[in-house]
């Protein structure tokens, strides 16, 4: 493993409030200060409600944070337009969700070709790409089913060839295992530890508990918005 | 006083010209007195022109010759006609459809009095009333609209016919304005109504496809999450209004090019005789229209699906 010297993103008393009408306002991120090394495979755990997702969706760009910075190999992502952070998303980030997010009207293989619509790539490459990674998830099979028609654990193996299409240095990964079995469980953080073993992706999960998040390298754990402990592996 | 001013004398009736027809063969001629309004409003007007003019009084050798014998014989405005012992030179094209009975109607319609002595020097010539000069009357009634009053004049124009020696029957009798006025008004005012349903369709389809876009919220902050940025979301979503109003635009227009196809062959016609024709303008029009109706419906939805 790589001397992990170099934070790929650092966030800086990293805030997110969502104001109610007639509550309290929710503090979902309270000054959370981390950094994510690049080729590291990071958990963030916590019980649900403790804002792990809304940490995750702030540290890919899909949010914006009421006060503190996130910044992303040195730039800070406050500076950032709609544009910049979606242009930012498309080259560098790959999502997979919870409940896999998957384009309903359209087939598996459709699905992992959509997120290379906006590349700069001839129809037949755009194909290609997604076959080699259909086929490298053993999936050639259900290329032409839709969502549906698919396991839970088939749909989130295309969520994650959906994630890869693009070649993002980051994954985040968003409770990847809530919505199925162990075993299949099991599988799917397999493919993560594989990717970011054999490819060198950083990887951030969060996770209730459904994640065997024992095969992270480093776990953060999470309360009421703020970091309260961290593990890390021996290497 | 001649038999066509005794009529036009008569009570109820606005204006009474004389009226020539000839046939010879299986053409017929009708000769038309122009200064009169019962020939614009019985026979044919001005606004029954199609192509090129009407007659002047100076046209001797000119005539108008119907729209249809005009297809048939493939003579168009500017060419010569050989009818009658006549060389005449066709200086108009004329649909009439004025009348629901072809009374008045004739193949070429030329001035009165040149028909007249055609008649006058054609040894077959047929019956010429009183003086010679005509063998029909056309008769402008005053009230049209009131059954009563036209029954009246025609009982009073037989008696003045029997007076004056004349025996005649009546034959078929239209309204003042000639049908194709009122035709000309309903083309015209089609294109308002047409006007009218191409933007309530387009403001229907600008309220559909917001409703879409609220239901495509999830599907939208997928494809920002894979990194899809504002413009992305909006050519797609325009993409698809333009096409949507295409689609719509092409089966619209199929659609109408057989109903149009198909109403004569069922008979379906106005009182007037007319059905529907085609224009290939209008079919590009509509083509057009649909669209535009497809950006205008779906630029606004468009750039709030990127503001999602």
């Amino acid at each position: 493993m790589e001397a992990l010297t170099d934070p790929l993103i650092e966030t800086r008393e990293l805030t997110k409030i969502y104001p109610r009408k007639r509550e309290a306002p929710v503090v979902a991120v309270n000054g959370v200060n981390i950094r994510i090394f690049s080729g590291e495979f990071l958990a963030i755990v916590g019980r649900s409600g403790c804002g792990k997702t809304t940490l995750l969706n702030l540290i890919g760009a899909l949010d914006r944070p009421t006060s503190g910075a996130v910044i992303f190999k040195n730039k800070n992502l406050g500076a950032f337009s709609q544009r910049d952070l979606a242009l930012l998303r498309r080259q560098k980030v790959g999502f997979i969700f919870q409940t896999f997010n998957l384009l309903p009207a359209l087939t598996a293989f459709e699905n992992i070709e959509v997120a290379l619509a906006t590349m700069q790539m001839s129809r037949d490459e755009r194909r290609q790409k997604a076959k080699t990674l259909l086929e490298s998830l053993e999936l050639m099979d259900k290329a032409e089913h839709l969502p549906l028609e698919l396991s839970a654990g088939q749909q989130q193996k295309v969520a994650i060839a959906r994630a890869m299409a693009r070649d993002p240095p980051l994954i985040l990964a968003d409770e990847p295992t809530g919505e199925m079995d162990p075993v299949t469980g099991g599988e799917i953080a397999s493919m993560l530890v594989e990717l970011n073993q054999k490819h060198n992706v950083t990887v951030v999960v969060t996770s209730h508990g459904t994640f065997p998040y024992k095969l992270a390298k480093r776990v953060l754990f999470m309360k009421d918005g703020k970091i309260v402990s961290q593990e890390q592996a021996e290497y | 006083m001649n038999v066509v001013e005794a009529v036009r004398a008569l009570p109820g009736v606005d204006d009474a010209a004389p009226y020539l027809m000839f046939i010879r063969g299986n053409l017929t001629i009708g000769g038309i007195d122009i200064s009169r309004l019962a020939t614009n409003t019985t026979a044919v007007s001005p606004e029954n022109v199609v192509e090129g003019r009407y007659l002047k009084a100076a046209d001797l050798d000119g005539v108008l010759l119907d729209e249809v014998s005009a297809g048939l014989m493939k003579l168009d405005v500017g060419n010569n006609i050989n009818a009658f012992n006549h060389t005449f030179k066709i200086v108009g094209i004329v649909n009439p459809k004025v009348f629901s009975q072809p009374a008045g109607m004739a193949d070429m319609y030329a001035l009165i009095e040149v028909v007249r002595d055609i008649m006058k020097s054609d040894s077959g010539s047929t019956y010429l009333m009183g003086s010679g000069d005509t063998n029909v009357i056309l008769v402008e009634a005053a009230h049209v609209g009131e059954v009563e009053e036209v029954d009246a004049v025609k009982q009073s124009v037989l008696e003045a016919l029997e007076a004056v020696g004349e025996k005649g029957s009546l034959a078929g009798y239209g309204c003042s304005t000639p049908a194709r006025v009122v035709v000309s008004i309903t083309e015209e005012n089609a294109w308002v109504v047409s006007l009218i349903v191409v933007m309530s369709v387009t403001l229907f389809s600008l309220k559909s496809q917001f409703g879409v876009i609220v239901e495509r919220t999830k599907e939208i902050g997928i494809l920002k999450a894979i990194g899809w940025v504002d413009s992305d979301v909006m050519k797609q979503i325009l993409v698809e209004s333009v096409l949507q109003g295409f689609v719509g635009g092409l089966v619209g227009m199929c659609l109408g090019y057989i109903l149009a196809f198909l109403f004569p062959l069922f008979g379906i016609m106005s009182a007037e005789g007319l059905t529907l024709a085609v224009s290939p303008l209008v079919i590009i029009g509509g083509l057009v229209a649909a669209l535009l109706g497809g950006i205008v419906a779906g630029i606004f939805p468009a750039w709030q699906a990127a503001k999602l």
